[in-house]
């Protein structure tokens, strides 16, 4: 399917948020912090690039799925590491076999299960750290993080539901809406990470 | 009259002069000089544009004949009839001649840099080597590197290392750009008789020159960010879009096809415009 020229529009407003993220957004962490998010804003720069480029059908090359849990166990990682830094090796230690695992599996039977696993913990972790940081007497405003995990939680489970032959919604009305979803995640992650 | 303007504005392909000038601001911006002085700043603007313009047209009278062979270039002004070769060499000569003129006023220097690209474009590139030699890229290289130290010698009065820098990541990254291109449309580049790496080398090893290339150009825009002393989030930026330069020449490599070539052609202008606007924003904001 051709990408539209409002979908080209917002993936690029995307590229341009999350570019802008990594050029000022994470100068007050540690390096370890800005190599992690910079890690998950990069691949989402380069994702959006690609996808004006070559448009949705770059979803389906093999890759896409390793290089796509970047993502959340990028961030994730950053996220540990700047506010739980006792945490970081052992999640370090998590986040790189399940990165590993993930690239094994991927033409194996147990391939959806090791993702599902490690996507779906670093996606919970992403959506309840911030708000046990808000509990604690973070801002509030750092439950922007817990939006964007939300956010492509939900376009993650709506694009392997279509993966698998089990649509929610239309292919049109999904790829109409999976620009969005990128776009409104960035913002929700530059947002919170202001905050933490 | 709106479609003779339109005949005139396709001479000078805008999209592709529009990039050459804006690395020439880029140039220019990295000088750190007060680029909101408006006479200097729209100075260098009009005189690039017009000098950048009037050798897109000298070149598209040059290869007039080579575009009436190829499908893609045949509906082109000149190929077409639309306009007459003496039309568009009035057009060349009196946008040529405006822009260094004006580029002389400017600054001697600056003049000559931009004087300089032009003849390497025209004279050394589309006139001499362009039709026998696929190392005849080197020389176009060149000249599209000039815009880039010329914009930087207007602000800082000369050629320095830095200047050299970025325009040597010009210079690298332009067979990249061209490179996909000639590989895209091989039969029409084979059939008017102008030699192209691929159809001299082939094209595999084609496909590695884009991919070192893109490396080369990576790592003297790096170089050259480093030099003018960016701060490291604008580097951070830069090795992002680099990563997936180069990730995009790898998977061409490895797995070959039109749509990933036309997709490395299209992301290797992406690079460039970031590297620009890298460049622009960490010097100015």
């Amino acid at each position: 399917m051709k990408t539209t020229v409002l979908s080209k529009l917002v993936l690029l407003l995307m590229v341009l948020v999350s570019s802008y993220q990594v050029v000022a957004g994470m100068n007050m962490f540690s390096s370890w912090s800005v190599f992690y998010f910079t890690l998950a804003f990069g691949v989402l720069i380069i994702a959006g690039l690609l996808l004006i480029i070559f448009g949705y059908s770059i979803l389906s090359n093999p890759m896409v799925v390793v290089v796509a849990a970047l993502i959340p166990l990028g961030m994730a990682l950053g996220l540990i590491c700047a506010s739980f830094p006792s945490l970081h090796i052992p999640y370090l230690i998590f986040s790189t076999s399940g990165l590993v695992l993930i690239a094994l599996t991927r033409k194996s039977p147990w391939g959806t299960l090791v993702l599902v696993f490690f996507h779906g913990l670093a996606g919970v972790t992403l959506f309840f750290l911030p708000i046990l940081l808000w509990a604690r007497g973070s801002s509030p405003g750092v439950l922007f993080i817990s939006l964007g995990a939300g956010i492509i939680g939900l376009g993650g489970m709506l694009l392997g539901t279509a993966q698998m032959g089990k649509p929610f919604l239309p292919q049109k009305l999904l790829f109409s809406l999976l620009p969005w979803i990128l776009l409104f995640m960035s913002l929700a992650f530059s947002a919170g990470l202001r905050y933490l | 009259m709106r479609g003779k303007i339109n005949l005139y504005w396709q001479l000078v392909k805008p999209l592709q002069s529009g990039l050459l000038l804006l690395t020439g601001i880029a140039g220019f911006a990295t000088a750190k000089c007060p680029v909101l002085n408006f006479f200097t700043f729209s100075g260098l603007v009009v005189s690039l544009a017009l000098a950048i313009g009037g050798s897109t047209a000298f070149n598209m009278v040059i290869d007039s004949d080579i575009d009436l062979s190829m499908g893609r270039t045949r509906k082109r002004p000149l190929p077409s009839g639309k306009l007459s070769t003496r039309q568009a060499l009035t057009f060349a000569a009196l946008l040529s001649a405006s822009g260094i003129a004006m580029a002389l006023y400017l600054s001697p220097l600056y003049g000559l840099l931009v004087a300089a690209g032009l003849f390497f474009d025209v004279v050394v590139y589309s006139l001499w080597l362009k039709r026998r030699t696929p190392w005849s890229i080197v020389w176009g290289g060149i000249a599209g590197a000039m815009p880039i130290m010329a914009g930087r010698a207007l602000g800082t009065g000369r050629v320095d290392l830095i200047g050299v820098l970025l325009g040597l990541s010009i210079l690298l990254w332009i067979p990249t750009h061209i490179l996909t291109f000639s590989m895209k449309y091989y039969d029409d580049y084979r059939r008017a008789g102008i030699p192209t790496f691929p159809s001299v080398y082939g094209f595999k090893t084609t496909r590695w020159i884009i991919a070192l290339s893109s490396i080369g150009a990576a790592l003297a825009v790096g170089i050259g960010i480093l030099a003018l002393g960016l701060s490291w989030g604008y580097l951070r930026l830069l090795g992002i879009l680099s990563v997936g330069l180069l990730g995009l020449a790898i998977y061409s490599i490895k797995n070959p096809s039109e749509r990933v070539n036309l997709g490395l052609f299209k992301y290797a202008s992406f690079f460039m415009l970031g590297s620009m606007l890298i460049i622009m924003a960490g010097t100015v904001l």
